[in-house]
């Protein structure tokens, strides 16, 4: 685990027509890390992320994935940067005309020049670390919820990459898969040493898996606070930090 | 999972391929591999009605199409190029150099004899086709003679007029004539000619006037059964110059009555008839002097008979008197 | 200005912006195709041969039988209301000429496209429109893959390909559709009629047809997938985004017919 920065964010400033969502956002996650972007329903994580990888333009600032601009390169070389890290999707995103295997060996196929057979090893290889083995010939409507967004996760690991990022990973998902999942996150991490950014707002799953968290504010449309979460709920100088972190999980205790 | 039915599609792009040459062959693509003749004509008439693509025919036959419709700019003729068929010609030689040898040895020997290309009308829509043949009733009037500009690999078939250098002007050109005819008038006059022609055969003149006839011709059958008993030559003679002058008055008034009529004008006619009808009056009248004479002779002939009846020696003997000769009886 | 005119004339102004706005997004959407067409074209294995077979199968033979049928009631309708004028001036043989004609200058490629908008186009729009709400969209994004080498090319294509297949059945179907009613109703002997049409017809007419029915493949597609790409995250977008793109594509159609049967008319046919 280095400290060089994997990601990085300057001053980014993003928004939706003539609706600025997020001002002068800065951040970095450094190698190795588990970064979470927490947030209440509408305060612009969603939308950071889509900045964050590549898929919108902001109005302003820089995203630096691996010390290159996504903003401000090509479109050729933006989409060789994005290959170097995966996404995976609320709702896994896999493509409902492939089966599940063809959809983790579209990229080897499209980027490697492995052979038929060196794909289908590594495509079982995959399902495998992501307990899905036997499901290959599977159609994507044919899985349950939580093992779409676990063949998602296996696709974008298809590549091998060293960042991922996670879009509400655990969303939907009952109590015990989720835990699942963030067991498998934070295997991921120590088999690989990959580098993990999180969009959530489930607290449980924050506390379990995150190395680092910002919160973001819809007000000040900025950062409110920056730090590991049970530092933030327990010492955070801001009340409203505290209360997100706790009110919430009252209320859940409470459910 | 995306899958296509290899089959299936195979066999749609299989019989699409086949159907598309098909058709592409079926509509006309066969006649790229068709051996052409190039023929080229000029005219100095309006070829309204031909277009690319308008049939060529020899004597009917239709053996090509116009493939081309230009103006040359140097004598503001019109350049009609066509394509002919060589296929339309029967030969011996099928196919190679010598059908085509053979077929511009025709189309040579052709031209010497005079054939000719002329626009003709393909219907009543005013599309015209280009029609090869032999115009001897035009052959008197000037062609135009092969130009130089023309390549020599095109057969020069000269032009000659259309026979209506526009049907629509010879039609427009009648029906102007057709209208200026004032119907109307010609109608009233012909109901006032009709009127008075009425009134004229009601004339009881007339009526009188046939029944005389009537009579007098009997009286004149009588009388000649009379005169074929005993005639002498010299009454006779006299009797036939009567009724000689009698036919030619009767004659003339025929005519001068035909002449009436043909002027036309028929009230003037019916006038003229009346006069007619009263120089027949006169000849009526001539006629009533005939009979008299002729009742003269009658009766002297009847003289003769007694006469001779009391002495029939005197037919050898004779009378002082002229001869009389008798063919009829003794 | 009193209120409901300076309404009325924002309104219109509103509607202009929204069309001109599209305008741009169309052509820059053409023109982004144009640019990953050219790498395709340059580097035929980057194609997703798969897919273009697959769209190929469903525009095209699975398009047949309704292509058929449509053609064939066409023909027959044509050449029914043709005779029905043509008897007046006692010219039935021309029926074989207005069918032929119709047919194959505008009645086969329009009818082609019509049901290609409706079978092919909607589905075009209403896959992606599904993919985007699915994320599926990003996903290929942030995969490094142009949306469009995957999801566009093969669709246009594939349309390119069948919508002349396509036509060559519904032009012959078309004329025997003609056929028919002209040898039963009319009476004409059968070998008079196919003289008639094969005299008049000519190859032009029918490659141009074809022509015409790549052009409106193009549209077709292309507005399908563009329509597709705007929807909106939801079920009703997508459902709009199906419903715009056969609208859109049918306008187009029309207009590009127009167009194009000016310039075979000013190139001489």
């Amino acid at each position: 685990m280095s400290n060089e920065s994997v990601v990085e964010v300057k001053n980014l400033t993003v928004g939706y027509g003539d609706i600025v969502v997020l001002k002068n956002i800065s951040f970095s996650v450094a190698s190795g890390e588990i970064f979470v972007i927490l947030g209440g329903s509408g305060c612009g994580k969603s939308t950071l992320l889509k900045h964050m990888i590549g898929l919108y333009t902001p109005f302003r600032g820089d995203v630096l994935i691996f010390g290159e601009s996504m903003v401000n390169s090509s479109e050729d070389e933006k989409r060789k940067l994005m290959r170097s890290f995966g996404v995976t999707y609320q709702g896994g995103a896999l493509f409902g005309s492939l089966t599940v295997a063809e959809n983790i060996a579209l990229p080897l196929e499209e980027y490697t020049t492995k052979t038929p057979k060196e794909i289908n090893e590594v495509v079982q290889q995959k399902l495998a670390l992501v307990n899905l083995d036997g499901f290959g010939n599977y159609m994507p409507s044919e899985l349950s919820g939580g093992m779409r967004k676990r063949a998602g996760l296996a696709r974008a690991m298809a590549l091998d990459p060293t960042l991922l990022f996670f879009d509400e990973p655990s969303a939907g998902l009952d109590p015990i898969t989720s835990a699942e999942l963030d067991r498998l996150i934070l295997r991921l991490r120590e088999e690989l040493g990959t580098t993990i950014v999180i969009v959530s707002h489930e607290l449980d799953s924050i506390f379990t898996v995150a190395d680092r968290a910002i919160l973001l504010d819809k007000e000040t449309k900025g950062i409110a606070a920056t730090g590991k979460p049970k530092d933030l709920r327990d010492g955070s100088p801001n009340l409203w930090v505290r209360e997100f972190l706790t009110r919430s999980k009252l209320k859940r205790d409470v459910v | 999972m995306i899958e296509a039915n290899k089959f299936r599609l195979g066999l749609f792009v299989i019989i699409g391929s086949v159907l598309f040459f098909i058709v592409l062959f079926v509509f006309g693509l066969s006649d790229i591999f068709v051996r052409k003749g190039k023929f080229v004509s000029l005219f100095n008439e309006s070829v309204q009605g031909v277009a690319v693509g308008s049939p060529v025919k020899y004597k009917g036959v239709p053996i090509g199409t116009v493939s081309k419709i230009s103006i040359q700019v140097s004598d503001k003729l019109i350049r009609i190029d066509m394509d002919i068929d060589m296929k339309a010609f029967v030969t011996d030689h099928q196919s190679g150099a010598k059908a085509v040898s053979s077929f511009n040895e025709f189309f040579q020997n052709e031209s010497k004899m005079g054939l000719r290309c002329r626009l003709e009308y393909a219907g009543i829509t005013g599309l015209k086709y280009v029609e090869l043949n032999y115009f001897d009733q035009f052959s008197q009037s000037p062609i135009i003679e092969r130009p130089g500009y023309i390549a020599s690999n095109y057969f020069y078939v000269p032009s000659i007029p259309s026979q209506f250098k526009d049907i629509l002007n010879l039609i427009n050109t009648s029906l102007e004539k057709i209208s200026r005819v004032q119907f109307d008038k010609i109608s009233d006059e012909m109901t006032g000619t009709l009127k008075s022609m009425q009134r004229l055969l009601d004339d009881p003149k007339l009526k009188t006037m046939i029944d005389k006839m009537e009579k007098m011709s009997d009286n004149m059958e009588k009388s000649s059964s009379n005169v074929s008993k005993v005639l002498t030559e010299s009454k006779l003679r006299e009797i036939v110059d009567g009724l000689d002058t009698n036919l030619k008055s009767l004659n003339n008034l025929t005519i001068s009555a035909r002449s009436s009529i043909d002027g036309a004008k028929f009230i003037e006619t019916a006038q003229s008839f009346r006069e007619a009808a009263y120089s027949v009056t006169d000849a009526r009248q001539a006629l009533l002097s005939t009979l008299l004479k002729l009742d003269q002779t009658l009766d002297s002939l009847t003289e003769l008979v007694n006469y001779l009846n009391d002495d029939p020696s005197s037919l050898l003997k004779g009378k002082h008197k002229p001869m009389i000769i008798a063919p009829t009886s003794k | 200005m009193g209120s409901p005119s300076r309404e009325l004339v924002e309104r219109i102004g509103a509607a202009s912006t929204s069309v001109f706005r599209d305008m741009i997004e169309m052509v820059c959407f053409v023109g982004d195709l144009s640019k990953v067409s050219w790498r395709v074209l340059r580097k035929p294995s980057q194609l997703r041969w798969k897919e273009t077979l697959y769209y190929m199968d469903m525009c095209g033979s699975q398009a047949v039988p309704i292509v058929l049928m449509i053609c064939f009631l066409m023909g027959v309708i044509l050449g029914f209301q043709a005779a029905v004028q043509m008897r007046k001036f006692g010219t039935e043989l021309y029926v074989a000429d207005l069918v032929g004609f119709s047919i194959l200058k505008e009645l086969g490629p329009l009818m082609v496209a019509m049901i290609a908008t409706g079978r092919a186009g909607s589905a075009f729009a209403a896959e992606i429109g599904t993919m985007k709400v699915n994320d599926e969209i990003s996903a290929l994004e942030t995969m490094g893959f142009a949306p469009s080498r995957f999801l566009v090319i093969p669709k246009i294509l594939a349309m390119v390909i069948v919508s002349p297949v396509l036509t060559v059945f519904g032009d012959v179907i078309g004329i025997a559709g003609g056929f028919v009613v002209g040898t039963t109703m009319l009476g004409l002997p059968l070998m008079a009629y196919y003289n008639r049409t094969v005299e008049v017809l000519y190859p032009m007419v029918f490659i141009l047809g074809m022509v015409k029915s790549v052009v409106f493949a193009l549209i077709i597609a292309v507005i399908g997938c563009l329509r597709g790409f705007q929807s909106e995250c939801n079920a009703q977008g997508v459902g709009r985004a199906t419903t715009s793109a056969v609208v859109t594509s049918i306008f187009l159609i029309v207009i590009a017919d127009a167009v194009l049967t000016i310039i075979f008319s000013l190139m001489g046919y």
